[in-house]
């Protein structure tokens, strides 16, 4: 008994507890990087939440620099006063300079240390990530508060799909036949806004797609994801539907070539309608919007379907993931090339789920 | 035997405790040792590397059929003569230490990591080590009651992260059986490695209360092993993908991501503290496993001396394999070669048992 007391005390001496005035808690972490002649230098900038006494929550952003990331947690260290505690990181924003010169580093660290929290968001900014860190919004103690909220209910509209988080990351970079994608924000005049999605090429970001555009891929790319449809004549004759995808592939190989089909099952609530008389009571009419809309959205798709596949000369969709599924992994296939020779039909069905209250 | 009438396990704590001696730490890793070799269908060669230890069991039964109440060394005395015998023994007895220490180590690895970094590695190693050493000294029953009531305790972690059929997708696990049959056999050898323990059945079924519930309690008990490591294994790929899980040390932890409960930012520390009983009870077993045989052989000094004997050796071999890298190098080098002479020593001796005459008049 006395061995067990003894050596129970003797392994707690020196235990870490902490009171809260005396932490610092990082909120956002981002990744800057500058290129001297041959030398690049790792700027991590980290604003992070401080409570000072009376309750208060103050938030600075702490600079670390080095040629290494190791090295920019010690050249941090010599500017903050209090001990870090790890874990409640909400966001992690790359610049888009960073992002292009790859982020295989960053995510051996991310993946590396166990205290990260996997469920941080992952976002690619214009300009530098310093900036955005520091960038001050209105009614929220940070901009890193804001942009986590900005990303995470991002997944209601433009069929944004919300798989933006470190572990969505970490599963898609390496795995075969899958790309990640990630949200791009930019400061504009009426603050920050997400404008559209960065494209990768593994570790590397090769693209960058505006908000229209990211919609068809997010479209494309994911499954259950929500969005608006429209049908317009002019400014006042118009039909608005809020759809709710899915999504499925079907690859077929012939004397080597790939193709891909993608079914897209849409069902919709009608949101107004200001085109089609008697749509409520008239069986046929409802049936010409649903041919309708689903012309609509076909062509949506077909519009930028070549741009998708071939401008960024990767695997934007993850259709080498299905045909991996299919024909057998390790094949030493290279997805990223094989699909801009590939086949992509489109295929949409489209059913109107619920008409609301009434027309008006 | 000198086996007294109440130092006997009740069926469900048998059961338990052949769970405790096959799944220790190697639960946490295996899903990248199959992988290695199967790819996405690691999880069908942890169905087969079953084979391996329902072998075991068919011999043990049909060693416990003729000789219902001699335990391993007893019976490796008869066969083979006393010193070859002997030799057997302790090599047996090497093999449940060292399964100690590696649990140990493998423990202190990823506790270090996941729960307690600031910790240094005796800090943890020695009063964990408190606990099998405690429940040694006590008796068998207490094992077997500490492994019940943990693997009541632990049975939700098995299906805790079914969070992940949300988040994942079947194309992960697709196409079935193409890596063809050759790998998936080098898998199910992977798998043989953390199927081991199993031989325990050996020393443990002179101890079973009820004989008659023998085949029904082993049978249950290799049942929740395989299904346990075909689950866990299945889930790493279909969550992580065999890309991606080499790329964790214990995939299986990495699956307590998927889990997201919005109090509790990290699930991860209930997640690995549940493992970490889990581990206890794997270590408890095999700490129980060395002391008992240690008493067998040396009969003058009891197993509640050896209890504190072998305490700080074990506790020393587990602080020297050190880093996870290495105590693998180390587990490869020494456990095949276990699994081997096991194979063979178990074979061989329930062949020659055949021949024997066996203590039927003991059954009657």
């Amino acid at each position: 008994m006395m061995v067990v007391v003894l050596i129970l005390t003797f392994s707690f001496i020196g235990a870490k507890g902490q009171m809260v005035e005396e932490l610092e808690i990082p909120i956002g972490v981002g990744f800057d990087i500058t290129k001297a002649s041959s030398i690049t230098y790792n700027k991590v900038p980290i604003i992070v939440y401080s409570f000072e006494e009376g309750g208060r929550v103050a938030s600075n952003v702490l600079m670390g620099t080095g040629l290494s990331i190791g090295e920019t947690r010690e050249t941090r260290q010599l500017e903050s006063s209090r001990k870090f505690l790890l874990g409640l990181t909400r966001i992690i924003v790359y610049s888009e300079e960073s992002a292009r010169d790859g982020l295989r580093n960053n995510l051996d660290v991310l993946v590396n240390n166990p205290e990260i929290n996997d469920r941080a968001l992952c976002v690619i900014c214009k300009g530098k990530a310093e900036d955005m860190l520091k960038y001050k919004v209105k009614g929220v103690p940070s901009s890193a508060d804001y942009i986590y909220g900005l990303v995470k209910n991002s997944d209601q509209f433009n069929f944004m799909s919300m798989q933006y988080t470190i572990m969505d990351m970490v599963v898609r970079v390496d795995a075969e036949g899958r790309n990640v994608i990630l949200p791009y924000v930019e400061i504009t005049e009426n603050g920050i806004k997400i404008t559209g999605t960065a494209i990768f090429n593994g570790a590397r970001m090769v693209g960058k797609a505006d908000i229209r555009e990211s919609r068809v891929i997010n479209l494309l790319k994911e499954d259950k994801v929500k969005g608006i449809l429209t049908i317009q004549k002019n400014s006042k004759e118009y039909i608005d539907c809020y759809v709710q995808s899915k999504r499925k592939v079907k690859c077929e190989r012939k004397d080597g070539k790939y193709k891909f089909i993608i079914n897209l099952n849409l069902k919709g609530k009608i949101v107004n309608n200001c085109l089609y008389n008697n749509l409520n009571s008239d069986v046929k009419t409802l049936k010409t919007f649903e041919e309708d809309m689903k012309k609509t959205a076909e062509k949506m798709c077909e519009e930028y379907i070549n741009k998708i596949k071939c401008e960024y000369n990767t695997d934007v969709l993850d259709l080498g993931r299905v045909a991996v599924a299919r024909y057998g992994r390790g094949t030493g296939t290279d997805w990223n090339s094989v699909i801009c020779n590939s086949i992509i039909e489109v295929k949409v069905s489209f059913k109107v789920d619920t008409e609301g209250r009434g027309d008006y | 035997m000198d086996i007294e009438e109440k130092n006997l396990l009740t069926p469900s704590q048998f059961t338990f405790t052949l769970v405790s001696s096959m799944i220790g730490t190697g639960v946490l890793t295996l899903p990248n040792d199959v992988i290695k070799a199967a790819k996405q269908d690691g999880w069908i060669s942890c169905i087969i590397g079953g084979i391996y230890p329902i072998y075991i069991f068919v011999l043990a039964y049909l060693v416990s059929k003729r000789f219902p109440k001699s335990n391993l060394f007893v019976l490796s005395k008869k066969c083979f003569g006393k010193l070859l015998g002997n030799i057997f023994n302790v090599i047996f007895i090497s093999y449940c230490i060292l399964e100690a220490a590696f649990i140990l180590s493998g423990f202190g690895n990823v506790f270090r990591i996941y729960a307690a970094p600031f910790l240094r590695s005796y800090q943890v190693i020695l009063p964990i080590l408190i606990v099998p050493a405690f429940i040694s000294f006590k008796s068998i029953v207490s094992l077997g009651r500490f492994n019940k009531i943990i693997f009541y305790l632990t049975i939700f972690l098995v299906f805790m992260p079914i969070g992940v059929f949300k988040q994942s997708s079947v194309l992960n696990i697709m196409p079935i059986g193409d890596t063809g049959i050759v790998s998936i056999m080098k898998g199910a050898k992977e798998t043989a490695y953390s199927y081991s323990g199993i031989e325990l059945i050996f020393l443990l079924y002179p101890l079973l209360e009820e004989k008659k519930k023998f085949l029904k309690c082993s049978s249950a008990s290799i049942g929740i092993t395989i299904f346990v490591y075909t689950w866990v294994t299945f889930l790493a790929i279909f969550y992580l993908g065999i890309d991606i899980s080499p790329k964790f040390f214990w995939p299986t932890i990495a699956l307590a991501d998927s889990i997201n409960i919005p109090i509790i930012n990290s699930f991860r520390f209930i997640f690995i503290s549940f493992w970490a009983l889990v581990m206890i009870k794997g270590l408890a077993t095999y700490y129980y496993a060395s002391c008992y045989t240690w008493s067998l052989l040396v009969k003058r000094m009891s197993k509640k001396t050896f209890a504190v004997l072998i305490y700080l050796p074990i506790a020393y071999i587990a602080m020297r394999l050190g880093n996870p890298t290495l105590r693998g190098w180390c587990v490869n080098k020494t456990i095949p070669y276990y699994v081997a002479f096991n194979i063979i020593f178990l074979s061989v001796l329930a062949f020659l048992c055949h021949f024997k005459k066996g203590d039927i008049s003991e059954k009657n």
